[in-house]
């Protein structure tokens, strides 16, 4: 590729990049304050907060967000599972998120960090409805990352399944 | 074993051997298949047991001590109550790894491994802390024991998880174990395999070596035994032809005359065949060497129209000649053969003409490669070559209109010998195309320019004298013999006979002579070393002039003649007229009329 040709794309691309941003700002809704108990708290490079910089998310405010499922196996149960959740795409738009990746924290502080261009990837959803019944800590929520495995077959190794955080509490956007 | 079994048998030994080295890569790819596939089951798709199994006695630790503050606290406060549930939940999420699914599947087997199944059922009532109803110290001791029970289980199922990743790590070291000799295995298949071929395929190359070997040695014994026949044939006829010329030279009456003269053109064909025979067996036989030196062209040219001139029917005709004006006086080539070409076709004009002229035009041109080409053109106006016999008249025993004419004698070897000789020499005889009457004949030669005059070589040393010459002739044949003494009587010499190459060595040293003829092949010495001794002999034998007689024409034995110092031939059959030339070229004696 000839150097002209990479800067029209790079300039093309800054351009996209700042046109997504103003119209990620100008959509952006300022966050209420959760009314019931706070299940999520988003962190780190964010632009739209509800106090002390952080985003904190109970689960009407979630599923306010929309709803989105998905079936699979799961390398810890048996047989497909229904889940109903976020997608994580969509909740980090929400929060005006610009990092290149998460760090996701879990209620027992497992810490796994996650690439944001994951969710461009794959439909990744925060879920938490496990066939149909809200999950409880003892199985693994209240908020589980799930993957799409079944329909990715890429995603069917250790390294991804590293990354579907269970009872998951915390995002850092770094 | 027949050619085509053989032939069987090796298409067979290479399909053996294809099979063998696809086999090999088939087995290395199954075993190297079988390996990834185990890794990808073990290690990259499902949760490791031994962290799986820490994490659940890691969160029940974690629940144990939650409790240690309500321990000190003497009781349950909310807030510590709640931190006691989410831990507990925490474990709870992880103990439920154990009782189904991947996990479950790969830890428990056989029947008291499945027991602690049933252990595990029995936890989240034993230790919840929300059926807690007695935070006395005395409730929280029996629940720390209840844990503590708990903590054993975890760690025995941690062991077993243990157990389980070595077996894994074991069964994959098997695999790899496996894999890696089975590869090697086929590998050392494929190699002998391949190597078992190469050795088979060395063998076939050294048989075809041997029989290329075998194949050259039977043409050099034809080649012997050409040379062999020609000299056996040779040596009779020279005594005949010999003897009919010296018949023809005494007194005769009319009808002798014929028949001597008959008998002398028999023998002069018979010896055409006997050289056309010899000449394409050698060109066949790759055995013709072509040599390279110094020829004056006007003087080649002239010795050439003089035997054409003097052959049969030749009076008849007008025979004449033309040398481009452009053409070097002298150039490279072989005198010899480039002469038998020639008048092989200038012969043959003469032959098939009836009446008109022969003419041969030398002239230069540029080859089709971009070289100057030598251009010798022999044109008659004789019948011609009908259009359908041009390309055969080059093919070997044919002759053009050998039905419609006057039958031809000759083998019909001429113009196959001419072509090949011609192409030895890097050229080519043709036919041109027809134009008006006769037939025109083009050989072809690369045209290479010699020298100067002075690198010419001094034929021979000139003993210039007349008169009668005493000559020593080596002749083991009495017939021949007789035929040489004749002939040179004739001519008015002196002749000595010697019977061998010993005899004529000490005649020659016994008493002085002007001229040596030696035949080649003799019993005792033969003449090359007679020749040898003669020259080394002293002041005389250096001057003394040395004829070869023989019927040997191998290029090679003329080689070996000039080595050994050996001024000039004459072949065998000899005839009067070129002894008379010989003598008069070696020894300076005029030619006289036989």
């Amino acid at each position: 590729m000839s150097i002209s040709r990479l800067a029209a794309r790079s300039l093309a691309l800054l351009a996209a990049a700042f046109v997504v941003l103003g119209l990620a700002v100008a959509s952006a809704q300022p966050l209420p304050a959760p009314a019931g108990t706070p299940i999520l708290e988003i962190s780190g490079r964010i632009s739209v907060t509800n106090g002390d910089a952080r985003a904190r998310f109970d689960l009407a405010m979630l599923e306010a967000l929309g709803v989105s499922r998905t079936r699979t196996t799961t390398a810890w149960t048996n047989g497909p599972q229904d889940f109903e959740g976020v997608s994580l795409k969509a909740l980090l738009e929400r929060v005006g998120a610009f990092g290149d990746r998460i760090e996701a924290v879990a209620l027992n502080d497992y810490k796994v960090e996650i690439p944001v261009s994951d969710f461009a990837r794959w439909p990744v959803i925060l879920a938490w409805r496990q066939n149909g019944q809200l999950m409880r800590v003892r199985d693994k929520g209240p908020l589980w990352i799930v993957y799409p495995q079944d329909d990715f077959p890429a995603l069917n190794n250790k390294e991804a399944q590293g990354k579907w955080t269970w009872q998951l509490k915390e995002i850092r956007v770094k | 074993m027949r050619p085509d079994l053989h032939a069987a048998r090796r298409r067979w030994r290479s399909l053996a051997v294809l099979a063998a080295v696809a086999l090999s890569a088939l087995g290395i790819a199954a075993s190297l298949y079988s390996f990834h596939a185990l890794v990808t089951r073990f290690y990259v798709t499902k949760e490791n047991l031994v962290f799986v199994s820490t994490r659940a006695e890691v969160e029940l630790a974690r629940y144990s001590s939650s409790l240690l503050g309500m321990v000190a606290a003497r009781g349950a406060s909310a807030e510590a109550l709640a931190e006691a549930e989410l831990r507990f939940d925490i474990f709870l999420s992880r103990l439920e790894l154990f009782r189904g699914g991947f996990v479950a599947e790969a830890l428990f087997e056989g029947q008291e491994e499945r027991a602690l199944l049933a252990r595990i059922e029995t936890i989240e009532q034993a230790l919840d802390p929300r059926a807690v109803q007695d935070w006395s110290p005395e409730g929280m001791r029996a629940l720390e024991r209840r844990i503590s029970g708990v903590a054993l289980l975890m760690q025995e199922i941690s062991l077993i998880a243990l157990r389980r990743e070595l077996r894994s790590e074991k069964e994959l070291l098997r695999v790899l174990d496996t894999s890696v000799a089975a590869s090697g295995a086929f590998f050392a298949m494929g190699t002998l395999a391949l190597l078992f071929f190469l050795r088979a395929r060395s063998r076939a190359l050294r048989n075809a070596e041997r029989a290329r070997a075998a194949a050259e040695a039977a043409d050099r014994a034809k080649g012997d035994f050409l040379a062999k026949m020609s000299h056996e044939i040779r040596t009779p006829l020279n005594a005949v032809i010999g003897l009919t010329n010296l018949l023809g030279g005494t007194a005769l009456a009319t009808q002798q005359r014929q028949f001597v003269e008959t008998m002398e053109a028999a023998g002069s064909q018979l010896l055409q065949v006997v050289n056309d025979v010899l000449d394409f067996s050698r060109l066949q036989a790759g055995r013709v060497e072509i040599a390279a030196a110094p020829i004056e062209l006007r003087g080649f040219v002239d010795r050439l129209l003089l035997v054409i001139g003097g052959l049969p029917g030749a009076s008849r005709l007008a025979i004449s000649s033309s040398i481009a004006p452009d053409l070097p006086a002298r150039i490279l080539g072989d005198d010899a053969r480039l002469m038998q070409v020639l008048s092989n076709l200038l012969a043959n004009a003469v032959k098939f003409t009836r009446e008109g002229e022969v003419r041969l035009d030398v002239s230069a041109e540029r080859g089709p490669d971009g070289g100057e080409v030598l251009r010798f053109a022999v044109s008659d106006t004789g019948p011609g070559i009908p259009e359908e016999m041009r390309d055969e008249i080059f093919e070997p025993f044919r002759q053009a209109g050998a039905e419609r004419l006057r039958p031809h004698e000759g083998t019909g070897l001429g113009l196959s010998i001419s072509r090949g000789l011609a192409r030895l020499m890097g050229g080519d005889v043709v036919l041109a195309p027809a134009s008006g009457r006769g037939a025109c004949f083009v050989t072809m030669i690369p045209l290479r320019a010699a020298a100067t005059q002075d690198d010419a070589r001094v034929a021979a040393p000139v003993a210039s004298r007349s008169g009668p010459l005493a000559i020593l002739v080596a002749e083991d044949t009495p017939t021949n013999q007789l035929v040489i003494r004749l002939m040179l009587e004739g001519l008015g010499h002196r002749v000595r006979i010697a019977a061998n190459g010993v005899e004529a060595v000490e005649a020659f040293v016994a008493e002085a002579c002007d001229l040596v003829l030696l035949d080649i092949q003799m019993p005792l010495m033969d003449g090359f070393e007679a020749a040898r001794r003669i020259r080394g002999s002293g002041a005389r034998g250096r001057a003394v002039p040395i004829l070869a007689l023989s019927a040997f024409t191998q290029p090679s034995d003329r080689d070996e003649a000039t080595r050994c110092g050996i001024d000039g031939f004459l072949s065998k059959p000899v005839r009067q007229k070129n002894i008379a030339e010989a003598l008069s070229r070696f020894a300076g004696e005029a030619p006289r009329a036989a």
